[in-house]
């Protein structure tokens, strides 16, 4: 386990001088969030996976039964599944089939699919150009956190269909971010110029000095009543969590990697690598608790991005997964198509788990890792190749989210719609109505209602 | 553990006592942090600016914990906070040194940085610097053009104290330090009580007269405060005091988002909910701002209206969107409760709602506690012609609900019928005269018995408990936490004066700053009370 030591390194490798470290883990001094500090993200792949229902296709994605999930299990008896390659992480995972999307997408089902899928609403609007009608989970999380979330993209700006996963309210999408130094100086709270990095932390240091001289001389006051110390307290130990997160930094060779990515973060070939930094670095954002949740999609809206599988560079995915050599209703059969497609779903499998080796790595508020104080997903906007249909959304889920999922397990939620996994996934984070009721998240219409199973 | 139970109960006996003749100083904390509302006015005011930063709009909120936002349970410091209040410091200090009209405001001449550090340090910390600390903020001036290599190296010794000082905890909390006295209480400094007062008042920082005030001494007598707070309370900053405070105790706040159900009140847009919340907010401040008192709001027929506002309480000849004083009539309206805000946001898109009316009644008027509801039986079914028999059907004698509803929230409830979901004035209800006649059991097991809403408004207007109930949520307001066992003997007094003299609200402030309970501290011992 990557020590948290190493984050207290301070710019230019200086050890930042921190007296009354108790701890050397961030803790949540606010409470007002609520007792636990549980980080989410939501990972998206397009244009479904290769899973069985589809003509006479083999099923390749899920393993052969349901229930306890274990590292032997997924290794033996289910290599040649995708989601072998996550075995791993085998008592942290939660897989979920059995979940829809609840409305049609209008006329265009990758608009549909991306629109819905962390909204869990109606599409407004044709083809296309559908939006959302309503926020999506990483920002309702957000909002009661009362953190931004990290709205990231790896892939292009500008497509037939771009980025359309990240809604703060009805029709508002987010613009992501694809530049991964570029949410690295976001993050460090900077222009991307090292100098000005050092500048600005010499100035943050010699004031936090300041204050902590301040709020020492008011702790030493003997009149102090044990609740004024508390709210002191409170505040010195804030002061201290952000100067351990304003030192969190990446290894010198990922920086360097991002600024050799910094004119070519959007060509084809650095799709995985660019959608890796910026998993390393949402990883880093929550082991520096500088935010709680976020979201990446990879790929353009029907995802056209030419992958190689087994050395080889393939057609788009987006034809692969139509099976055909053409973007519309027509084309040529490709050869091995759902192979391919197999072997892109096995690229995303591989990505995820990276990102869930990141997470594993890190100290976590909690007291375990970092992976355990959160729950991660990567879900898809379609639910298979060809029919892209709707139902049977792929949602691979990863880490307790401090002891709330019951993890280990691969079940079936039973065709319900999928606003019941944001049910979830937001009552795992500790977010309840204000009268103590759970969450409803999505459209009103939607069943309400938790994926029970999940549930510790 | 022994060592606290003892001081406890001598706190207790000495409160209790007959040779103490004063009410004891509330406990209080010394830490109250500015609520973010707070942060801007004072970050407007310390600077001079013409319009608030709006930077507090992202920081991370406070929890709705306690009745008003200032309490201090709400008042916490999270690492998102922090952060926040890291990253507003410094975008000030920024433009701060940016805007040549606002750095000249800050460095009206030549100067040198400790005469800087002192008069801005005096404003930003709302007292003087000691001399340590002067030092402490010199020094770190005359390090800054090293941190600032772009700016002028005065500028960047200003940047860096403004940065600095907006993140001290003498900007961010209203400390109190003033130290000594015995169990009855520590007097607190001069410029603890002028903080005190602009907070209370203005919801900002002191101004150069209050600071004056401060520093001559003349905030340690009762009569130094009362004048200030005179003079204060004609600045408009109170009037949006007095809003804030309603908004919340009258929870005026939340007229501006009604939905009625059009097909029944071809009228009703969503407009009228600000509407609403404007009238509301227009005959509190004028009860108050005119000495007015408690009766006055339960019983006054005077209103600000405009021609929408004028067509749902039938009142002629008003046109127009400016607001008008107007007189209602005095047999169909009496006083805040009978007011269409009230009694729109109390009922729901088609009916009026006897249930939450008769709570806000007995929570909000009367301060009276009601246990939490059970859970809802399953098989509730309403029977009856009008909205009163459908509801007594499930709620009244007989019903589960008997206990509660039936004796306490009900009939203060029922005495509303006569008006409609939007407020309107009506003699039936689905074609069945309205019954509004109800008796109610005070909690001292008294009982007031009334024919309709006006007679219930005037009833309740002679009654202790609505004085004592708005006295006690004043009490709240002025200091920030909820009231304790130490207070009621202050809420006692203020209200009898209100019930029996007719005391003004503004005199009811003025005695509330004047008492013990706001110009002296009791420390908290051993933990929050």
């Amino acid at each position: 386990m990557m020590n948290r030591r190493r984050f207290l390194r301070g710019v230019g490798g200086a050890t930042l001088a921190l007296p009354f470290l108790g701890s050397l883990r961030p803790r949540t001094v606010g409470a007002e969030v609520g007792p636990k500090q549980v980080y989410s993200f939501f990972i998206r792949q397009g244009n479904g996976v290769q899973q069985g229902g589809y003509s006479d296709e083999p099923e390749r994605f899920w393993p052969r039964e349901l229930g306890a999930l274990t590292k032997t299990d997924l290794e033996t008896n289910n290599s040649d599944r995708t989601l072998s390659i996550l075995a791993d992480h085998a008592e942290k995972l939660t897989f979920v089939r059995g979940t829809r999307f609840g409305f049609p997408g209008n006329g265009c089902g990758h608009s549909g699919g991306l629109n819905q899928c962390l909204t869990a609403r109606p599409v407004t609007g044709e083809g296309k150009d559908t939006l959302a009608t309503g926020e999506s989970v990483d920002w309702f999380i957000a909002r009661k956190l009362g953190v931004e979330p990290l709205t990231l993209m790896s892939g292009p700006q500008s497509a037939y269909l771009a980025h359309g996963l990240s809604y703060s309210g009805p029709s508002q999408l987010r613009g992501a971010r694809n530049n991964p130094l570029a949410v690295y100086a976001s993050l460090m709270n900077v222009g991307a110029s090292p100098d000005l990095l050092l500048q600005i932390a010499s100035r943050r240091k010699s004031v936090n000095d300041l204050v902590r001289v301040e709020m020492q001389e008011l702790l030493a006051n003997p009149a102090l009543s044990a609740s004024d110390r508390q709210r002191l307290d409170m505040h010195f130990q804030a002061i201290r969590d952000l100067e351990v997160g304003m030192a969190c930094e990446l290894p010198a060779a990922s920086v360097q990697g991002m600024q050799e990515l910094a004119d070519i973060f959007e060509e084809n070939e650095q799709r995985i690598k660019v959608a890796d930094y910026m998993l390393e670095l949402t990883a880093m954002a929550f082991a520096c608790d500088a935010t709680r949740t976020g979201t990446l999609q990879i790929g353009t809206g029907n995802d056209q991005t030419r992958y190689y599988v087994d050395g080889v560079l393939q057609n788009t995915f987006h034809r692969i997964s139509h099976r055909i050599d053409g973007d519309g209703d027509e084309g040529e059969p490709i050869p091995n198509a759902d192979l391919l497609h197999h072997g892109i779903d096995k690229i995303f499998a591989n990505i995820f788990k990276r990102f869930l080796d990141r997470l594993a790595a890190y100290a976590g508020p909690g007291g375990g890792s970092l992976l355990d104080d959160s729950v991660v997903i990567w879900t898809n906007d379609l639910s298979n190749g060809p029919p892209h249909s709707y139902s049977n959304v792929p949602q691979i889920l990863a880490g307790g989210a401090g002891g709330a999922l019951k993890t280990g397990q691969y079940l079936d939620a039973g065709n319900v719609t999928h606003n019941k996994l944001f049910n979830t996934i937001i009552s795992a984070v500790g977010i309840k109505n204000d009268d103590g009721t759970p969450v409803e998240f999505g459209d009103p219409s939607l069943e309400p209602g938790m994926i029970d199973a999940m549930l510790a | 553990m022994r060592r606290l139970l003892t001081i406890t109960i001598l706190l207790f006996a000495l409160g209790c006592g007959n040779d103490v003749d004063l009410e004891p100083a509330g406990m209080s904390e010394r830490f109250p942090r500015l609520t973010h509302p707070q942060w801007e006015s004072t970050v407007k005011d310390l600077f001079h600016l013409p319009v608030e930063t709006g930077l507090s709009a992202g920081f991370t909120p406070d929890p709705q914990l306690g009745r008003f936002d200032n309490n201090i349970a709400r008042l916490g410091i999270s690492s998102g906070l922090w952060r926040d209040y890291q990253r507003a410091a410094e975008t000030v200090a920024e433009s701060v040194v940016a805007d040549p009209a606002v750095y000249a405001g800050l460095v009206p001449e030549p100067t040198d940085a400790r005469t800087f550090v002192t008069t801005f340090g005096q404003r930003a910390f709302r007292r003087p610097l000691e001399e340590a600390e002067t030092a402490r903020f010199v020094a770190l001036f005359e390090g800054a053009a090293a941190l600032f290599p772009d700016q002028e190296p005065f500028a960047a010794g200003v940047r860096l104290v403004v940065q600095s000082m907006l993140q001290s905890p003498f900007f961010l909390y209203r400390a109190e330090l003033a130290t000594g006295g015995g169990f009855a209480g520590t007097p607190l400094g001069g410029y603890e009580i002028a903080s005190r007062l602009s907070y209370l008042l203005w919801n900002s920082m002191p101004d150069d007269e209050l600071f004056a005030a401060a520093r001559a001494g003349d905030l340690g007598s009762a009569g130094g405060v009362r004048a200030q707070a005179e003079r204060m309370f004609e600045d408009p900053r109170t009037r949006a005091q007095i809003r804030r405070f309603h908004f919340q105790a009258f929870k005026v706040g939340e007229y501006r988002d009604l939905d009625k159900n059009a097909a029944l009140f071809p009228d009703w847009r969503p407009e009228l909910g600000p509407m609403y919340q404007e009238e509301a907010s227009r005959f509190l401040e004028s009860i108050i701002v005119n000495d007015g008192g408690v009766a006055e709001i339960l019983t006054s027929t005077k209103a600000y209206v405009n021609a929408d506002l004028a067509r749902v309480y039938d009142v002629p000849g008003v046109v127009g969107d400016e607001y008008q004083e107007v007189t209602l009539d005095g047999a169909t309206r009496a006083g805040f409760l009978t007011r269409v805000g009230f009694l729109a946001r109390n009922a729901t898109l088609r009916d009026p709602d006897p249930i939450h009316r008769g709570v806000f009644i007995n929570l909000d008027v009367l301060c009276r506690t009601i246990a939490a509801p059970p859970d809802l039986p399953e098989d509730l079914e309403l029977v009856g012609d009008t909205n009163r028999e459908r509801i007594t059907s499930i709620t009244g004698e007989g019903t589960c609900g008997a206990g509660c509803h039936h004796a306490t929230i009900n009939p203060l409830g029922f005495a509303f019928e006569n008006y409609d979901a939007i407020g309107a004035y009506r003699t039936t209800d689905n074609g069945f005269p309205v019954d509004s006649a109800a008796t109610y059991q005070f909690a001292d097991g008294r009982t007031i018995t009334f024919t309709d809403a006006v007679d219930l408004s005037q009833q309740l207007a002679k009654s202790p408990e609505a004085h004592a109930c708005y006295a006690k949520q004043l009490l709240e307001f002025v200091v920030g936490r909820d009231t304790t066992r130490q207070d009621q003997r202050l809420i006692k007094d203020l209200a009898q004066r209100s019930l029996d003299d007719g005391l003004s609200i503004k005199e009811i402030v003025f005695g509330i700053v004047t008492s013990r309970a706001f110009l002296m501290r009791t420390d908290v011992i051993g933990g929050a009370p």
